[in-house]
């Protein structure tokens, strides 16, 4: 096998241990909150044994040992002996950080841990559960991990195990103590059990193998050969008694007789033997019958009861899966941005009443499924990015002293790949921050009259076409004195600012700003919050903080679904088109005389049944219309919302179409401007720009002072 | 013409493994994930041997041990085990299902040819 196999075998096998740690941590997760079945707890020890296979496969000694010794603790807990409850579970989550570390030192992440704790807590778990010798048994397999194995071989005489030994199999002191330095021929007998031949076991083939070492059969023992009437031609009725030269290796010969020694009557002599008594031999061991016996002791229905045609229905429709390298994917779906496109072309182009003549409704029904599709096969669940999170709240609940309970919600709901891929580290920091600075230690919350057990949720959910992830604690809330000092003391914020306390909350993530009094070794690693707004505003999202003193922080992250296609509303302005993406859409006015009121030259508002909603005049922000301003009746209002911001009325001149639209990102040094998000390609070839509505909601809101929702509007 | 081999294990670094190993001494390897698909594979392929792990979700290897033999067509079929387990209680359980030997992983792709050679002619 060339290296290049074995490494792209071993990089496949680490995905694996990936996949097989995440079953784990769920499992155990469960266990430690009491409440694990037997299925989950089988699952466990499965995804533990895959990676022992694995590491055993391909040399990661150290892993290989440690899996082991989890893997003997997971087998008690399997059968019972060890109690599947929170105590344990808690136990072998702390031993799972440390097989989770092993996986990753072999996958060249990180040095090698220091398991010895955990293994010590294993091997004593072990013993409780009364096994004899965990260590010696563990060590066994990692230092001489048995290859070509035995089916339980005693060495010179093999018998059944399980059976009447018959009295003829003792075992030759003499043959065995000068084995050594003997030269004398070997004599074998073997007769196969009756039952070998339907076990598979082929005994010409044993014989061939002898002959290929130097052996010949001297005799046959026929004896027991029944007449050709009761004869039934799957069995085995015939012995053989071979010689073979003394220079060959007993362990070679014991290796031919592996798989049928337990069943069968093997031995081997030195020198020459009296002859076999061999009707004795077929005696002794009742009609050499232990496989048939074994056969019909299995009674035929037990024999299938395990496999009942409901179990192998449920599992034909577990799903077949095969791998696909991303960037395929990623190929497939640019090409289906490109039919999007190509549908848009047509559509404009051919007059409306050859649309039908052409199919063309059908062809976009079509690309229409198609994008669905090529959208799913990237859709993963968030659990990928949420699994690695009980972890570090385990670790901060070590180093910090605090007392945790970790609520997460929605963790099915799915999102991009590269959504998932990206969230990884602003959500670790958002866990540590609320661990870290959020909750307070068991004595202060004790003494506030909380539960001493600090909560931290975190929830996924989709709205429309983006998903919202939120981090909460019911800690003590943003100290926003301190803050508000901070950000003095750093310069973020003049000494006479007047902020409100929305814009003292999310001076958190202004750059720069690290509240902690001393910087922790946990939160305070030089990155701060401003990182993960960074991150996530790279990623087409908007975080925001919503805090209440002494009850608590939530960081909220809104995140589009997708960043690859998006349903948009195209609108223009002073001749220029551009794209509201239609999931911020509640609904369009064409406004009446007096509906929109002027606060001020630079400020306005629309009455939107009873409720007041302020009015953002886009073309003002991106400077049209500068000697042409429009009055409010020539304009059309579109009410957007923002998951953060609440609403606002963009007020356009005109909405042109409504479309699926391929979005395409602005070149990095266009990002600092607010209120875009990206361009597309519109139908005709030319270019439109998309909105960037949180960002629009956030500034109006901002200069509007609050926030304005719209009770019995959007609700 | 080349011997089929049928290989079931749950973990598909561990099926290219085999099929890697066994392609090179001229076996025609194919495989299943699971007990479940092993058992369909294996009257779709009618293989020559049935390598099979024994810890597998959905149908263990014990369960499609016995799930072959109970074939008639299969009866004589040689079944080698593949597991890192050793424990007589398991290899007298995979000996009472059917199976014709054990091999313990990890394997010697050598060793585990010889083996293959003393159940298939």
């Amino acid at each position: 096998m060339s290296n290049n196999e074995l490494d792209e075998i071993q990089a496949i096998f680490f995905e694996e241990c990936t996949e097989g740690l995440a079953t784990a941590e769920a499992g155990l997760s469960a266990m430690a909150s009491g409440d694990a079945s037997q299925d989950v707890i089988a699952g466990v020890f499965r995804a533990v044994h895959s990676i022992k296979g694995g590491a055993g496969a391909f040399g990661h000694d150290a892993l290989l040992a440690f899996s082991h010794a989890f893997e003997n603790v997971l087998d008690k807990v399997r059968a019972g002996d060890i109690p599947a409850n929170a105590e344990i579970g808690q136990r072998l989550l702390a031993a799972f950080d440390v097989l989770a570390d092993h996986v990753n030192a072999a996958i060249g992440r990180c040095d090698m841990p220091d398991d010895h704790q955990a293994r010590t807590m294993l091997d004593s778990l072990l013993e409780a559960a009364g096994r004899d010798a965990p260590i010696a048994e563990a060590d066994r397999t990692a230092a001489v991990a048995p290859e070509a194995d035995d089916f339980g071989f005693v060495p010179v005489v093999a018998t059944s195990l399980d059976f009447d030994t018959p009295d003829g199999a003792d075992p030759d002191a003499a043959a065995l103590a000068d084995r050594e330095a003997d030269d004398r021929p070997w004599i074998i007998t073997f007769s196969p059990s009756r039952a070998a031949m339907a076990n598979g076991a082929e005994p010409l083939l044993l014989i061939r193998e002898l002959e290929r070492m130097g052996a010949s059969v001297v005799a046959a023992d026929a004896d027991t050969l029944p007449p050709l009437r009761e004869l039934d031609p799957e069995q085995s009725y015939i012995g053989w008694t071979l010689t073979i030269s003394g220079a060959v290796d007993q362990s070679e010969i014991e290796e031919c007789f592996d798989f049928v020694a337990p069943d069968s009557r093997v031995e081997y002599r030195r020198n020459v033997p009296e002859t076999p008594d061999r009707s004795d031999a077929v005696e002794a061991d009742p009609a050499g019958s232990t496989g048939l016996h074994l056969v019909s002791d299995a009674d035929p229905a037990a024999r299938t009861g395990g496999t009942s045609t409901a179990d192998i229905k449920a599992a034909e429709t577990a799903s077949q899966t095969i791998r696909i390298d991303v960037t395929r994917l990623d190929m497939l779906l640019n090409l289906v941005g490109e039919l999007v496109i190509r549908n848009s072309i047509l559509t404009d182009r051919l007059p409306p009443e050859e649309h039908e003549k052409v199919e063309l409704p059908q062809l976009g029904r079509l690309t229409r499924e198609i994008q669905d599709n090529v959208m799913s096969l990237r859709a993963q669940p968030i659990r990928q990015a949420f699994s690695r999170v009980p972890r570090i709240v385990r670790e901060l609940c070590a180093t910090t002293e605090k007392q945790v309970n970790l609520e997460v919600q929605g963790e099915t709901t799915e999102v991009d790949k590269s959504v998932i891929e990206k969230i990884g580290e602003p959500l670790t920091h958002m866990i540590r921050n609320a661990i870290d600075h959020g909750l307070e230690s068991p004595d202060e919350r004790a003494a506030a009259g909380k539960n001493p057990i600090g909560t931290v949720r975190l929830s996924a959910e989709q709205k429309g076409a983006r998903i919202v992830i939120r981090v909460s604690d019911d800690g003590r809330g943003i100290d926003r004195e301190r803050v508000r000092q901070k950000a003095i003391e750093k310069g973020i914020i003049g000494a006479d600012a007047s902020l409100s306390d929305d814009e003292i909350d999310n001076l958190i993530c202004a750059p720069g700003f690290s509240t902690a009094e001393t910087i922790s070794n946990i939160s305070g690693r030089g990155v701060g919050m401003d990182v993960v707004r960074t991150n996530v505003e790279a990623l087409g999202g908007r975080i925001d903080i919503f805090s209440t003193p002494g009850q608590g922080t939530s960081f909220t992250m809104v995140l589009p679904l997708t960043l690859a296609i998006l349903d948009g509303m195209i609108v223009q302005l002073a001749g220029q088109r551009y794209v509201v993406p239609l999931s911020h859409v509640i609904e369009s006015i064409s406004p009446q005389p007096g509906q929109v009121k002027a606060l001020s030259p630079r400020s306005e508002v629309i009455d939107l049944r009873g409720n007041y909603v302020p009015v953002c005049r886009v073309s003002d922000l991106f400077g049209l219309h500068a000697n042409d301003r429009r009055s409010p009746e020539e304009s059309l209002v579109i009410i957007v919302e923002s998951e953060i911001a609440g609403c606002i009325g963009l007020m356009v001149d005109s909405i042109d179409d409504r479309r699926e639209l391929v979005v395409k990102s602005l070149d990095q040094h266009l990002y600092p401007i607010s209120g875009l998000s990206g361009a597309t390609i519109l139908g005709d070839g030319s270019i439109a720009l998309i909105l960037d509505i949180d960002a629009l909601v956030s500034s109006a809101q901002a200069a509007g002072g609050s926030k304005f929702t719209l009770k019995g509007v959007a609700a | 013409m080349s011997k089929r081999i049928l290989t079931v294990d749950d973990s598909a670094s561990m099926r290219m493994l085999l099929r890697v190993s066994l392609t090179a001494q001229g076996y025609d390897i194919e495989g299943a994930e699971d007990g479940v698909h092993g058992l369909a594979r294996m009257q779709e392929v009618d293989p020559d041997l049935l390598i099979t792990d024994i810890n597998m979700p959905h149908m263990d290897g014990f369960e499609l041990i016995e799930a072959v033999r109970a074939l008639p067509r299969f009866r004589g079929t040689p079944i080698l085990v593949l597991s890192t387990e050793f424990s007589e209680e398991k290899k007298t359980r995979a000996r009472s299902a059917g199976a014709t030997g054990w091999i313990t992983k990890p394997f010697d792709a050598e060793k585990l040819g010889a083996a293959i050679r003393r159940v298939c002619p």
